[in-house]
């Protein structure tokens, strides 16, 4: 399982593009760890890994006493995917991290050579690859790449009123 | 109205902060109006809708429009025929609202959460498998408790009934298996949620008419050589089968309906599924698949790591439920997927930091085979130590993560290696000077485990490279330094005549990081440590302190130094008979000499003690040492500059502490030689450990009283040594006995401390063990006379050993007759005893 916390699009200037979170955190919990994700993954340069170790123990809240937090983020051009999980142990940072990639792939596929505007003014369909790449408790929900994009697809095809019977299977 | 798109760009564009600010607040008021007219419907409430959620990513609140994601999908099935599904509007106005309301409402909103339950439990029916698939998906990110309980059985229903459609049909109507398997995908998904909202609803997944439902999907979709049996079947299906069956796994310690949760699990996964899961990663991990599948030659990695994941839980919880064969079947396949996909070139591939990078090899499956094989107890370690051996090949890529995961597991998997080999040896040490923090870390856990497994490598090897590591330390490095120091103190490798050289060049690479608590720390080990080991220490000290030939860089470390001048200092009063005697040859005169000048320089650089924290502390060290070591020179105008030196303080009365400190050392100083120095004498090794140890550790405020304890302690510590042996075996002569049992004595401390005028009676008791047993938890209560009050001091131990004695003070107040009725309780072999008994003295107070 991947279990992911959130996943965040990051632009590189520190202004979040999309973002869904999966983990059970107040308000008050998101805010702050956001503004800690966005510092800590600027500011990271390309010889460190991919993968932060966070502390979260300044956060008195139930969350807190799992003290495994890790940020892992891939860059592509001027975009941070950023994912987050809570326990350590049993988790595959790199399996994440290739995770993420997937998610990139489809978008590149769906949007054809995808740049950030692409995510900036549709960033509805951003979050629908999304609903089809991640379940909703952050876990990987569909690990073949045609068939994410072909639901997606079929669906844009009802919502444009193009949706024929024979499509729906 | 104007255009999402036009507010997408005005708030891109907007020049300056304030203005963003500005075409935010007026379109959110906009929404905000628009939302609540009821009259707005269709593409104008979706554009409102869908500018709430562009908020949402901006960071702003959207309280205010949550209701309005619920209406566009309640409108909508209301008021567009079911049969209508397929002209867009109804479909464009559910996927939006589903898609809003699983990402706005997720913040605790019980209340909104009762009016979508009745469109979800109809949505997750509809025959369009994506509004069903969406309002799964919403079920699953939004439940509560209540909400999970209601819909739980209409998801077991849905499961069945896509299963026994898929079963029961023949293979030309294949259009509906790929229909149940994205709906099955989706419930699964949806009840691992409801299991973690409710870990007892896993009674109901797995009740005796349920309890063959995930063998029976497995059954019906997949077959174990790794392939699908129906078209349109993806192996989504089967992760969220196993995301399923880990949630189930997870909850287990919530789970609290029954006590039947492992008959439960083995009748309905580990039975019928282990076999079939080990069967289909084997086959999937050394089959090449349709490109659907493909990360960089490897099929599904996300399979294969789930099914590893999966197994890895089923073979640590149910490992002696699982049969001989099954077991050697796992092990020839995790042996399988070690020696297939071959490790590449790995210090050619580097995936992380380029733009738009691509990772050129996938090792997350080796990766999770590796952890699973050091995690499942009961393979055998020629396995184990294979794995490791892999493990230590991802620290030659060039590749940050690859070392980092190899560098977070190695902590755990380093003890299955027999005998590491230089170069991999040499690659765990180069890995401290990565730039990644965490890596640096992880390594020098992992190094510190090395060094404690003598047969692993070469003791001395590692220790030089610690130091050299240490010595290169910069600022930026200060936590990791505080970490090695900690480490290298608990592992007690340095406490040896040949290992202890290190201990000084640490704290000459490094004094200027330590905190106060962890120099302290270090006096208690060389206190402790063994004479000529101790000595050998005192020796290297000496000699970086004084010795003519220092060289300019090693006199700025000295500088900075505040470890080392702290340790110096005490080291020179603690061993300034040694220093004088032994190591200048009876000729103390040119080391007094220098000594009181070094003296001289600290008390110069540090003299206002009141300034900061470290001054007190140096200080303190400083005129105690000064005191002790007087008593070896023989120059008398050497000890008057030391005695100087203490008046000096004593008259700083802006510390207090201090300067009592000084007083009280300046009356000791006229004693006769020999009088003083048995006062001054070295600290006894036993003392250390229960004083200085503890009392930093407590807390910063308190390290000033603590050092007023430690002078006491100096002062007598022979007396007090003899008082403490005392205490553990005798009660003190002339103690009246109180109370006696089988188990338990007490006393009254013959000296009543009455203070007549005051009307107060300070009372020691003394609680003695008579019996064979512990007794643990002692507390007792103690009531006086109506116009008396007692105060109940801290009792010195609630545990008390068989022949021991702890320590407890009353002190009672007021007037009249002196009495007390305490009563007493406590645990002998877990067994609680009460007892109640009075005493009265003959006296008033």
């Amino acid at each position: 399982m991947l279990d992911l916390q959130y996943m965040i699009l990051l632009s590189k200037t520190g202004k979040v593009r999309c973002i869904r979170w999966y983990g059970d955190y107040t308000s008050k919990e998101k805010q702050l760890l956001l503004k800690d994700i966005i510092s800590l993954v600027l500011t990271r340069n390309s010889r460190e890994s991919n993968i932060i170790e966070y502390d979260m123990t300044g956060y008195a809240t139930k969350n807190t006493s799992k003290n495994g937090h890790r940020i892992m983020y891939k860059r592509y051009a001027s975009l941070y995917f950023v994912a987050g999980i809570e326990d350590s142990n049993s988790s595959n940072e790199l399996l994440i991290l290739e995770a993420i990639h997937r998610f990139v792939e489809s978008l590149d596929k769906y949007f054809g050579n995808v740049c950030e505007l692409d995510i900036i003014y549709n960033f509805e369909k951003c979050y629908y690859i999304m609903l089809e790449t991640f379940s909703c408790d952050g876990n990987l929900l569909e690990s073949n790449k045609r068939k994410v994009l072909q639901d997606i697809q079929i669906m844009d095809q009802i919502e444009s009123g193009e949706g024929l019977s024979g499509l729906l299977g | 109205m104007g255009s999402l798109k036009r507010f997408i760009k005005d708030v891109k564009d907007a020049s300056t902060p304030k203005k963003e600010r500005d075409i935010i607040n007026k379109e959110s008021a906009k929404i905000r109006t628009r939302l609540k007219d009821d009259s707005v419907q269709g593409e104008r409430r979706r554009t409102y809708t869908s500018k709430l959620l562009y908020l949402y990513i901006l960071g702003e609140n959207t309280s205010f429009g949550q209701v309005d994601c619920i209406n566009l999908l309640s409108k909508s099935s209301s008021s567009v025929s079911t049969l209508n599904y397929e002209g867009g509007i109804d479909f464009e106005n559910k996927r939006l609202g589903y898609l809003a309301a699983s990402i706005l409402l997720k913040d605790d909103n019980q209340e909104l959460l009762t009016l979508i339950t009745n469109v979800i439990s109809q949505d997750i029916n509809n025959s369009n498998k994506y509004i069903a698939g969406l309002a799964l998906e919403t079920l699953g990110s939004l439940a509560d408790r209540d909400l999970a309980r209601d819909l739980c059985t209409d998801l077991i229903t849905l499961i069945k009934q896509c299963v026994d459609k898929v079963s029961s049909i023949d293979n030309l109507l294949t259009n509906s298996s790929g229909t149940s398997n994205y709906l099955i995908k989706h419930a699964l998904v949806a009840a691992s949620s409801l299991i973690r909202k409710d870990p007892n609803l896993m009674v109901h997944f797995f009740s005796s008419e349920n309890h063959t439902f995930l063998a029976d999907i497995f059954t019906t979709f997949f077959n174990e050589d790794g392939s699908v049996k129906k078209t349109g079947t993806t192996h989504g299906l089967l992760l969220s089968l196993l995301d399923f069956v880990q949630t189930c796994f997870q909850y287990k310690k919530d789970y609290d309906f029954d006590n039947n949760y492992d008959l439960m699990i083995k009748k309905s996964i580990v039975g019928p599924l282990t076999e079939s899961f080990i069967s289909f990663l084997e086959n999937l991990s050394l089959i090449v698949t349709s490109a659907d599948y493909d990360v960089n030659g490897v099929t599904d990695p996300f399979l294969q790591c789930s099914l590893l994941e999966t197994l890895r839980e089923i073979f640590i919880s149910y490992g002696n439920d699982v049969g001989e064969n099954v077991h050697s079947k796992f092990k020839q396949c995790l042996l399988r997927i070690m020696n297939h996909q071959g490790l590449p070139d790995l210090q050619t591939v580097s995936n992380s930091g380029k733009k738009s990078s691509i990772p050129k090899l996938s090792l997350s499956v080796k990766y999770e085979s590796i952890k699973t094989i050091i995690m499942v107890g009961s393979l055998d370690s020629s396995l184990k130590s294979l794995a490791v051996d892999v493990l230590i090949k991802f620290l030659s890529s060039r590749d940050p993560n690859h070392k980092y995961v190899a560098m977070k597991t190695l902590s755990k998997g380093i003890q299955y290696m027999d005998k590491l080999d230089e170069k991999n040896l040499k690659f765990i040490l180069s890995c401290m000077y990565e730039s990644d923090f965490s890596i640096k870390r992880r390594s020098l856990a992992v190094i510190f485990e090395i060094l404690q497994n003598k047969k692993l490598a070469n003791q001395e090897v590692i220790l030089n490279q610690v130091i050299e590591f240490l010595s290169q330390a910069t600022s930026s490095d200060k936590e990791l330094v505080n970490y090695c120091f900690v480490k290298l103190l608990e592992t007690k490798v340095l406490e040896s005549v040949e290992n202890i050289k290190y201990l000084t060049r640490a704290i000459l690479y490094c004094g200027f990081y330590l905190k106060n608590e962890q120099i302290s720390e270090i006096m208690t080990v060389i206190n402790n440590l063994q004479s000529q080991v101790s000595a050998e220490f005192i020796k290297e000290l000496i000699n970086l302190l004084f010795s003519n030939d220092i060289t300019k860089e090693d006199k700025i470390f000295f500088e900075s130094n505040f470890a080392f001048k702290v340790l110096s200092i005490w080291c020179i009063g603690e061993y300034g008979s040694f220093i004088l005697e032994t190591l200048s040859k009876n000729n103390p005169a040119p080391v007094s000499n220098k000594i009181v000048t070094y003296f001289d320089k600290i008390s110069n650089d540090y003299y206002n003690p009141i300034a900061n924290e470290k001054s007190s502390y140096i200080i303190n060290y400083l005129i105690v040492a000064a005191a002790k070591v007087s008593t070896y020179f023989m120059d008398k105008a050497l000890i008057e500059r030391l005695r100087q030196l203490i008046i000096f303080y004593a008259g700083k009365t802006n510390n207090l502490v201090l300067s009592i400190k000084a007083n009280q050392l300046l009356s000791l100083f006229s004693q006769p030689t020999d009088t003083k120095r048995k006062i001054f004498a070295k600290m006894p090794s036993a003392m250390q450990t229960t004083d200085i140890f503890k009392a930093p550790n407590v807390k910063n405020s308190i390290t000033e009283s603590s050092n007023q304890v430690d002078l006491l302690t100096n002062l007598f510590s022979e007396n007090i040594g003899m008082i403490k042996d005392k205490q553990t075996s005798k009660v003190p002569d002339g103690c009246v006995e109180i109370f006696a049992n089988k188990n338990l004595k007490m006393f009254y401390g013959t000296s009543l401390h009455l203070t007549q005028n005051k009307h107060e009676a300070n009372l020691e008791v003394y609680y003695q063990n008579i019996g064979d047993n512990d007794i643990s938890d002692l507390h007792s209560f103690v009531a006086v006379g109506k116009t008396q009050n007692v105060i109940v001091g801290h009792l010195s131990n609630t545990n008390i050993k068989p022949n021991m004695i702890e320590k407890q003070q009353f002190k009672i107040t007021g007037e009249g007759h002196l009495m007390t009725r305490i009563k007493i309780q406590y645990k002998v072999q877990n067994i609680s005893n009460v007892e109640q008994f009075d005493y009265k003295f003959d006296k008033n107070i």
